[in-house]
């Protein structure tokens, strides 16, 4: 009888990135996830289902080996991997009210379902938290579209500033600088005003000054006036220069 | 589970692009984005909306449990997945059944065992689960959905003077120690013994 194989027994990725790449797991991910390969499957389950191993592991094997029915140890593995999974995703769902939440989470779900079903888990291999974030900022941006940004009348205030709100803009806009620049280091960069900033003032940076709206572009986009866009930048103004002047 | 519409596969695939960006790309390749996709514009900029608003300093050790209930998520994961049974093996014969035990270092006594879900599913190494997928053309969670079935029913017993018997599974381990394989190779499988 001749030896046999004896290469890995992890099955890659599959799916590409936008730039054409395919997904790759980390070398320690595909390290454990081979060292748990060659344990009896059951144990491999309550190792990961017990959290001693990464969330990747977790998925793989929830993804590769679901038994026909119902077993005490897979169950444990499915369970295992919506608390961590809600676990993760909390801070996403902290702006919005109780009810929002729940809604969300059972949107998750039914979105964790029908990415398994079309075999668009993979970036949960790659990095669990990337996962979750995609998940769960799909579902906020879902369920906003059919709420609505809704501002309550104690936000319609007057401004102290003559300031436009293009200038307001202009002024945020600097912060950036003039070379390109990532969308994730201009949050980054932001960050420190962001943190000031009610979520209604982050939006209005986000479309005005991140993706380059006009006010009243912006305004359709949140369901509310160009006059309240402008306030709103003005605000977002003035906590800026409040911190600077803090230094 | 039902279909999804192909509309809402695009749009997945449209938010799964803008978040790829919004990692790691510039502001200029979001907003051209947006752009080549008009249909799915609002979905875009919602997309970003939370993804701006999202606190990246916000812890996530919490030790709560799911706030779905536990049958909840149970029930739900199970109604949406009846794992088939087709069996994998069935268009195999004899030589090409030698070829996949070599393969997965495993005699043919065992991989008999086996295509007659004989042995304990859960007691399986993954690894062999994956060797036997590639080797058969099938996919691991083919396969393991295979090997959870009932015991089958061995055709010679149909002839026995007691009829047709069931034991139960034996453990993987079990089958590797009463097996014709080389020390080695039961060393290899079994290796504390």
């Amino acid at each position: 009888m001749t030896d046999g194989r004896s290469y890995s027994a992890v099955q890659p990725l599959t799916r590409v990135s936008k730039k054409g790449e395919t997904y790759v797991r980390p070398a320690a991910v595909e390290q454990e996830i081979e060292a748990a390969l060659d344990l009896p499957l059951n144990e491999a389950f309550r190792l990961a289902a017990g959290g001693h191993t990464r969330p990747q592991t977790l998925v793989y094997f929830l993804r590769r080996f679901r038994p026909n029915r119902p077993t005490p140890e897979y169950n444990a593995l499915v369970l295992a991997f919506f608390t961590r999974l809600e676990r993760a995703g909390k801070r996403h769902l902290q702006p919005f009210p109780e009810h929002m939440r729940e809604r969300a989470t059972e949107w998750v779900t039914t979105k964790v379902f029908e990415w398994l079903e079309d075999d668009r888990m993979d970036i949960f291999e790659v990095s669990f938290k990337t996962g979750v974030e995609r998940l769960y900022l799909t579902a906020v941006a879902a369920i906003q579209l059919r709420m609505g940004t809704e501002l309550s009348q104690e936000d319609l205030r007057e401004a102290d500033s003559d300031e436009t709100g293009d200038e307001a803009a202009d002024a945020l806009a600097y912060r950036l600088g003039q070379s390109p620049m990532s969308a994730a280091e201009a949050k980054a960069q932001l960050a420190s005003v962001m943190k000031l900033m009610r979520p209604e003032e982050r939006l209005a940076i986000g479309y005005v000054v991140l993706l380059g709206m006009t006010e009243k572009e912006a305004a359709a986009e949140m369901g509310c006036s160009d006059r309240k866009v402008r306030y709103l930048l003005k605000d977002a103004r003035a906590k800026a220069r409040d911190k600077e002047l803090k230094k | 589970m039902t279909t999804r519409p192909e509309q809402d596969k695009v749009r997945d695939d449209v938010l799964v692009a803008v978040h790829e960006v919004l990692l790691t790309g510039d502001l200029a390749e979001l907003r051209q984005l947006a752009d080549e996709h008009p249909e799915h514009k609002a979905e875009i900029l919602a997309f970003v909306a939370a993804w701006l608003v999202a606190d990246d300093d916000a812890s996530d050790d919490d030790d709560e449990g799911p706030t779905q209930s536990r049958e909840e998520v149970l029930e739900r994961f199970w109604f949406n997945y009846a794992a088939p049974a087709n069996d994998p093996f069935c268009s195999l014969d004899a030589h090409k059944l030698r070829e996949v035990a070599s393969r997965c270092r495993i005699d043919t006594g065992i991989l008999r065992k086996l295509t007659l879900r004989m042995i304990d599913e859960g007691s399986i190494p993954g690894k062999l689960v994956s060797w036997l997928a590639e080797a058969v053309g099938s996919e691991p969670q083919q396969l393991y959905g295979y090997l959870c079935g009932t015991q089958a029913e061995v055709r010679a017993d149909f002839f026995a003077p007691s009829g047709p018997r069931k034991t139960g599974k034996v453990e993987f381990a079990e089958a590797v120690r009463t097996s014709t394989l080389s020390p080695e190779l039961k060393r290899y499988w079994l290796p504390n013994i």
